[in-house]
């Protein structure tokens, strides 16, 4: 067994932290406050590569894999998780679609301009009715001719104002419901009649835009089915399933930087004649915060050689998501409370962690739903069917 | 036209910490990485190929591991990469690592400008480019910036202690390249997948360059003991009337070479 | 390309010596007599100095590199010759003789490395300080590759081995954060001498010493130098070797411009606390501390600045700090190493005129 990470890894790792820190850092606080999408550095992630990085090269990616695809978001969840969030849906879920269930020519007409950075993508699941519950999806898609005709409305879109290519479950034969009759689909932003509709407005992850996505009779060629009618479930579970390893990398990331910040802290404020640190119940929030990151660290690349060696991980991915969420809110929050007032000022990059961070509890499958999935494949395993 | 880049790997300064207790450099948190300045050396190369056209090549003096430092110039854009790597190199001093430098620009053969950075941050004496234009017979222009190449003319910025100049040489020339506006790209991921899992380093040795020991081997200064810097002393209050303290302030200041 | 060399000499015929005031025309073979034989060792011998004339002046460097080559002399039982270069005349000749200097060669023009590396390789020099500075670094450089010096750049401090007489030379690694002692083990022994290393010599002015007029010349550089526009922009603040910053203590506008005023002397950034924040005297890119940019200067002037943990945390990793304080019990006295305690104003303003 060999725990170090090879050399492309560190040294892409070392280009992903000067990027994160020249490029990304700077910004957090602005787009947070300006309730924008980081547009400046786009082209830059696009120039370096890192809008691909998963996929391989013949698709226009960097041919790094899971594991690189971690480190990204791991050193991006450090600094901004705003723009780990942008990356994370173009990639983690909107490209990957694709990669995972779209045929050759689908991956040649719409992932290689993805990975590229040429396009953008979004993926759409949740509706009105259907949040944890994505099989009560209503957006329905009718066959006429070589082609199909959505309508429907489409919420929570991370990504969706701007995304040019959008990766959308919709109903195909109301009877079957989840289990065959949902169907995936490529759709363009340039398709008549496709609208964004209302921007959310929301409590953190400012910088990353959430978009109502309006379907009026959108004709979407029948060539952008992907993978097969009345399986969209399944391509779009697994996207998931990658998304959520990922999620897990960006929470480690912004627990990382939590835990350095309550260090720093500590080292230097004295109350009662001493420093911090030489108090026990901050020596005790530290020592927790670090065994938790440590743990989190080896289950996240764990479940990323998992994905790269071709092995199921869907049940280590729901942990990633479930750990690494609750470790980053827990380790900003002790952070904050480390920081005193000073951490509740706004000034200060905590207080916007700790808005941001939450939201890692509720999206790409809130908490609960993946303690149902470990569950599922732990019942299963054992020769136990859990039904939703 | 053809470009070669001196890279040096070196402890990154920034997680070099010192040993009070064992008068030493502590080296436990520092990786390894490409000294910064070789970094504005290979970006300044890499854009006067963009506008010009030619090769970059990148070359290093070290042992084996040093082809990281290597890789990372493939990643971020140079076309071949070349370590000088022989056990009788591995004690060689500036003016050793001067002459097969030299000796590998001229064994690569048609090179018209050699591109260093302005110093190594490490121990570098910041000698380099200057030895390794005089083993080659070229003139070399130091602290230099934004080279730019009119007619086999190579002009650039240079600021000295008191002023900026505008330089002008004719090629061949060595070119020292300081850490100023053209910041160094980021190698795209694509290239340091590609850098490190396939790309050639090729390798030369003494043999390669006909270098004898002699040549390079003899030894000019010897590294003795590290001198601490003195403890801080934190707390201490200049006493007497506002231009009397500002007095002994700016003495003290200049005898500690502060200012 | 550096045309062949033709060489500085002075044994030549034509390398006829200056018709000097009496005093200059001392009797050296005394001294020599006094001296015994020069005991450096394959012949090389002495201190050789190379120092620039500009305007009838020399740099206070220079000053400092000649009387630091005297104290090396005496302790070797040497002569110190200085090769003046630059617009020599004989006045600025007898300036070097009086800070230390036995001998002085007027070779006007610019120096350059292969008629340098010639002269010395005919004079086997056992030591060579020169001033520290961009030209002269590489210069040296050129000098000791050809000869096979060796060479320390950017010293510190230079001592001779009393034993071997090596030298043993003191210079900055890792960027300043420690120093390292380098022997040299070949001659010539090649030195370049940072500004301030050693003090400014008092002048004798009645020490005598020889000055002679080389007669050939310099090699003209292959590069061109011209003038170029300044691009005039203070250092980033995080790069910055020295950080002045202001706080609330300043008081006022005039305070705050008095604070420019010491940064603009010391070529300096500057920034201030929360405080200089809110009196609008800096922008939110300036403000030093965990909520604003966390600085590393070399040196870092708190002007007025009471010090919070915030801004603490800006600053922690600066080499020193100067805190100017109106409140004895200011906590950023406590992380100074410098400290003064009044106005801070009208210490500010003091510092201003100390500086010259
Ligand atoms: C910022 C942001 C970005 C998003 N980006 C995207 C995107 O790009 N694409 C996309 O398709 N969606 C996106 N979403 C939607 C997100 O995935 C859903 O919000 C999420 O799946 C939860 O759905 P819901 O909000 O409707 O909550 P609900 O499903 O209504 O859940 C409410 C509560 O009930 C609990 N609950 C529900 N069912 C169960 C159960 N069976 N057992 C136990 N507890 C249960 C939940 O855990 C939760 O606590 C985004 C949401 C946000 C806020």
């Amino acid at each position: 067994m060999d725990f170090s990470f090879p050399p492309e890894m560190v040294a892409f790792r070392r280009m992903v932290r000067e990027f994160a820190e020249e490029e990304v850092r700077p910004l957090a606080a602005t787009i947070d406050r300006e309730d924008r999408v980081p547009w400046e550095t786009i082209p830059k992630l696009r120039q370096a590569g890192l809008l691909g990085v998963p996929f391989p090269q013949k698709y226009g990616g960097a041919g790094l894999g899971e594991m690189g695809y971690c480190i990204l978001l791991e050193e991006m969840g450090r600094v901004c998780t705003s723009t780990a969030t942008f990356i994370g849906a173009h990639i983690g879920i909107g490209a990957m679609a694709i990669y995972l269930g779209g045929t050759e020519e689908q991956k040649q007409r719409y992932l290689v301009p993805l990975a590229r950075g040429e396009k953008l993508a979004a993926f759409a699941l949740t509706e009105p009715g259907a949040g944890s519950d994505a099989a009560a999806i209503r957006t329905r898609a009718v066959r006429d001719g070589d082609r199909y005709i959505l309508n429907g409305t489409k919420i929570y879109i991370t990504n969706g104002s701007f995304a040019d290519i959008i990766s959308v479950m919709a109903v195909t034969d109301p009877a079957l419901g989840a289990r065959g009759g949902v169907t995936a689909f490529i759709v363009e932003k340039e398709y008549p009649g496709y609208k964004v509709g209302t921007i959310e407005d929301k409590m953190g992850i400012r910088g990353s835009a959430t978009a109502e996505l309006i379907f009026d009779e959108v004709e979407v060629p029948a060539a952008n089915v992907l993978g097969q009618v009345g399986l969209g479930f399944v391509t779009f579970m697994q996207s998931l399933d990658v998304g959520r390893v990922t999620l897990g990398a960006a929470c480690l990331g912004g627990a990382e930087t939590a835990l350095e910040m309550a260090i720093r802290y500590a080292r230097v404020r004295e109350q009662f004649g001493r420093p911090l640190a030489h108090l026990q119940s901050v020596q005790f929030m530290v020592a927790e915060m670090a065994a938790e990151i440590e743990a989190l660290r080896s289950l996240v690349y764990r479940t990323a050689w998992l994905v790269d060696t071709k092995q199921p991980f869907t049940k280590e991915a729901g942990m990633c998501k479930l750990l690494g969420s609750e470790i980053a809110s827990r380790c900003v929050d002790r952070a904050m409370q480390i920081h005193g007032a000073l951490g509740y000022s706004r000034d200060f990059p905590l207080e916007r962690m700790l808005r941001d961070s939450r939201i890692a509890e509720l999206f790409e499958g809130t908490n609960e739903i993946q303690r149902i999935v470990i569950a599922t494949e732990l019942f299963r395993e054992a020769g136990v069917r859990i039904r939703p | 036209m053809r470009i070669a880049v001196c890279i040096k790997q070196i402890l990154d300064p920034r997680a070099v910490r010192l040993s009070r207790s064992r008068e030493a450099i502590d080296p436990r948190q520092a990786a390894r990485i490409v000294n910064p300045p070789d970094r504005y050396a290979l970006e300044a190369a890499l854009r006067l190929r963009e506008r010009h056209g030619g090769e970059v090549i990148a070359l290093s003096v070290g042992a084996r591991d040093v082809s990281d430092a290597l890789r990372e110039a493939l990643a971020m854009g140079a076309d071949r990469a070349i370590l000088l790597s022989d056990e009788m190199l591995a004690g060689a001093d500036a003016s050793g690592v001067a002459r097969a430098l030299a000796r590998a620009v001229e064994h690569i053969g048609d090179v018209s400008l050699v591109l260093t950075g302005e110093r190594a941050l490490d121990t570098g004496g910041g000698t380099l480019p200057a030895r390794l234009a005089q083993e080659l017979g070229w003139p070399v222009v130091t602290d230099a910036s934004e080279p730019q190449l009119e007619d086999s003319i190579l002009r650039a910025f240079q600021r000295d202690e008191k002023q900026r100049w505008s330089v002008s040489v004719a090629l061949p020339a060595v070119l020292a390249v300081t850490r100023q506006r053209e910041k160094p790209r980021y190698p795209p991921a694509l290239r340091i997948a590609w850098a490190y899992r396939e790309a050639e380093v090729e390798t030369w040795d003494c043999d390669d360059l006909g270098l004898s020991p002699e040549e390079i081997s003899a030894r000019h200064t010897e590294e003795r003991n590290l001198v601490m810097p003195p403890e801080r002393n934190l707390g201490f209050i200049l006493s007497g009337s506002p231009e009397e303290a500002a007095r002994s302030l700016v003495a003290e200041l200049r005898g500690k070479r502060l200012i | 390309m550096l045309r062949p060399l033709r060489g500085l000499s002075m044994t030549e015929g034509n390398s006829a010596r200056h018709s000097l005031k009496a005093k200059t025309m001392q009797d050296l073979s005394y001294l020599e007599a006094l001296m015994g034989e020069p005991v450096g060792e394959e012949g090389y011998r002495d201190i050789w100095g190379l120092a620039s004339a500009v305007e009838g002046r020399l740099s206070d460097l220079s000053l400092q590199t000649v009387g630091k080559a005297r104290g090396l002399a005496d302790g070797l039982g040497a002569y110190v010759r200085f090769l003046l270069a630059g617009a020599p005349d004989e006045e600025t000749a007898q300036t070097l003789i009086a800070h230390g200097a036995d001998y002085v060669y007027l070779a006007p023009g610019q120096a350059d490395a292969e008629t340098l590396a010639a002269f010395l390789r005919e004079r086997k020099p056992e030591i060579v300080l020169l001033d520290d500075s961009i030209t002269n670094r590489a210069l040296a450089a050129r000098v000791a590759q050809a000869l096979d010096a060796s060479l320390v750049t950017e010293a510190e401090d230079v001592r001779a081995d009393p034993i071997d007489r090596a030298l043993l030379v003191t210079r900055p690694i890792y960027e300043g954060i420690a120093s390292q002692v380098i022997a040299c083990l070949a001659k010539p022994q090649i030195v370049t001498v940072r500004a301030g290393a050693f003090p400014l010599p008092y002048p004798d002015r009645s020490r005598t010493g020889s000055i002679e007029q080389l007669s050939a010349s310099w090699q003209p550089d292959a590069v061109q130098y011209e003038p170029a526009p300044e691009v005039a922009s203070p250092p980033a603040l995080t790069t910055a070797r020295i950080v002045v910053s202001a706080g609330r203590g300043m008081e006022d506008a005039e305070g705050f411009a008095l604070v420019q005023q010491l940064a603009a002397r010391l070529g300096a950034a500057i920034a201030g606390d929360r405080g200089a924040l809110d009196m609008g005297w800096i922008g939110p890119e300036q403000q030093v501390g965990a909520l604003g940019v966390i600085v590393t200067p070399a040196l870092y002037i708190a002007c007025g600045i009471e010090g919070t943990t915030e801004h603490y945390l800006g600053m922690e990793g600066a080499r020193a700090v100067i805190a100017l304080c109106r409140e004895s019990d200011a906590p950023l006295l406590k992380a100074a190493d410098w400290g003064i305690i009044g106005s801070p104003k009208e210490i500010v303003r003091a510092l201003v005129e100390a500086m010259g």
